[in-house]
């Protein structure tokens, strides 16, 4: 239990440090309006326990984006989007549900999934994420062709961040 | 499914769910400039329609009322056309209503379908826009006298900037004396007086005096009827009057507006900007 909250704090410090310091300043722009926002952070509270009261990981994922949100300038949008995916997350989990069901004590790590269950978890919650910031950014359905254009590119590109991140830092449950 | 254990029932993490995106929501809407402009157009649109829809229901109860008032002005408009013609010895043609090349104002008639006047910054809207012809900065008439000028017009709706609004300045003169200075509203709340500005101390004014548009700005043809001045002051050290104007027009009840359409507009403004650039 100790072990499960000192591992998600750090998880959730270390991203959020990744995400203000590095990643957040890169606005890659090759395409001239389709920039690239690469986002990670969501990493941080898609890894929480199965076992987390639902309360709380609603709460933290509105805090989470809500820091991110003030250091871009952005208040609203990553809380919004965070709040969201955590909300989807459940219905992902029962899609991707293996033969044996789930271990209540584990989280969706590498540590204890495949990398085919790990790379379509990650890969759909971080487009749902990646999808709502981009819709209530542009803020109207007129501009659907950009906020999809922009979705795409980010969506790839931060998925590969989060899949480079994973790789090196392992994290556990 | 065991994702999470359940503290609150489903219900609970439904609300909780939908506070957390409205909060976020609200924090969107208010912090970010391009997001907050497509939201308060997108609720002008919305509330415009719905301004309209009640706006027409309500219609229909005062139906005889406004019939009668519209007639009534009607009829003191014909016969001040025909007395005018009577004067000036006008053709038979003259008196025909429809729009003719020559002339320079036309008046567009529009419901008001929202109105406010308890505001510091109070604005209208009415039923017409873009397709009726209206644009920005194009003055507002009623029945009684001045409303305000246009600020904001879309296809089907316009919003008007109210004369009890901080911002709005009307050209106005004394009748039969010629006199002229700016109407303003000086945000004191009261909407049945105004304040006229601008009048030099050496002018021998009345209580009683009658204050009309003096036609200078160009959005009002002159001789438009707005009050009757009810006190006079000089502020100390001010060589101008303060004088305290009580309105012919209701605001509290306006149901029909006029837009004043001038087609020397366009001409008079190119001229302005020759001058300017001299």
């Amino acid at each position: 239990m100790n072990l499960a909250l000192l591992n998600n704090g750090t998880r959730f410090i270390i991203l959020l440090l990744l995400q203000i310091i590095v990643f957040s300043q890169a606005r890659i722009g090759p395409l001239g309006p389709y920039y690239i926002d690469i986002i990670v952070f969501p990493l941080a509270y898609l890894l929480l326990p199965f076992r987390t009261p639902r309360e709380l990981q609603f709460l933290l994922a509105f805090g989470i984006g809500l820091i991110v949100d003030l250091s871009m300038q952005s208040p609203g949008l990553h809380a919004g989007a965070s709040v969201f995916t955590i909300a989807v997350r459940p219905i992902i989990l029962r899609l991707l549900e293996p033969r044996g069901g789930y271990d209540k004590l584990h989280s969706p790590t590498l540590q204890r999934f495949k990398w085919p269950w790990f790379a379509s978890f990650i890969s759909i919650l971080s487009f749902v994420h990646i999808l709502f910031y981009f819709s209530m950014e542009v803020f109207t359905p007129l501009f659907l062709g950009a906020i999809l254009i922009k979705t795409l590119l980010s969506w790839f590109v931060s998925t590969l961040f989060i899949f480079l991140i994973v790789i090196i830092l392992n994290p556990l449950d | 499914m065991l994702q999470g254990s359940k503290v609150f029932s489903e219900l609970g993490n439904l609300i909780l769910f939908l506070l957390l995106e409205g909060i976020s929501f609200y924090l969107i809407i208010t912090f970010n400039d391009s997001q907050a402009k497509i939201y308060h157009n997108t609720i002008n649109v919305i509330s415009g329609n719905i301004a309209n829809q009640s706006s027409n229901i309500r219609g229909y109860f005062s139906l005889k009322e406004q019939n009668n008032i519209l007639l009534k002005e009607n009829a003191k408009l014909k016969s001040k056309l025909f007395n005018l013609a009577e004067k000036q010895g006008a053709k038979p043609e003259d008196l025909d209503l429809k729009v003719t090349q020559n002339q320079i104002f036309n008046l567009i008639s529009a419901r008001v379908v929202n109105n406010s006047i308890s505001l510091r910054n109070n604005f209208l809207s009415l039923n017409k826009g873009r397709k009726a012809g209206i644009t920005e900065n194009q003055g507002v008439i009623g029945e009684n006298g001045v409303i305000g000028i246009t600020k904001a017009v879309n296809d089907n709706y316009t919003t008007v900037m109210s004369i009890f609004n901080s911002q709005t300045k009307i050209s106005a003169r004394i009748k039969d004396k010629g006199y002229f200075g700016s109407l303003v509203w000086n945000n004191n709340g009261d909407v049945r007086y105004m304040t006229l500005n601008d009048i030099p101390k050496h002018v021998p004014i009345k209580l009683g005096d009658k204050v009309e548009t003096s036609g200078y700005s160009n959005l009002f043809p002159s001789g438009i009827n707005i009050g009757k001045i009810v006190g006079k002051r000089i502020p100390p050290g001010s060589s101008t009057y303060e004088l305290k104007v009580k309105l012919y027009q209701d605001m509290t009840k306006i149901k029909f507006a006029y837009v004043v359409i001038n087609y020397e507009t366009p001409a008079l403004d190119s001229l302005y900007l020759q001058t300017k650039s001299l």
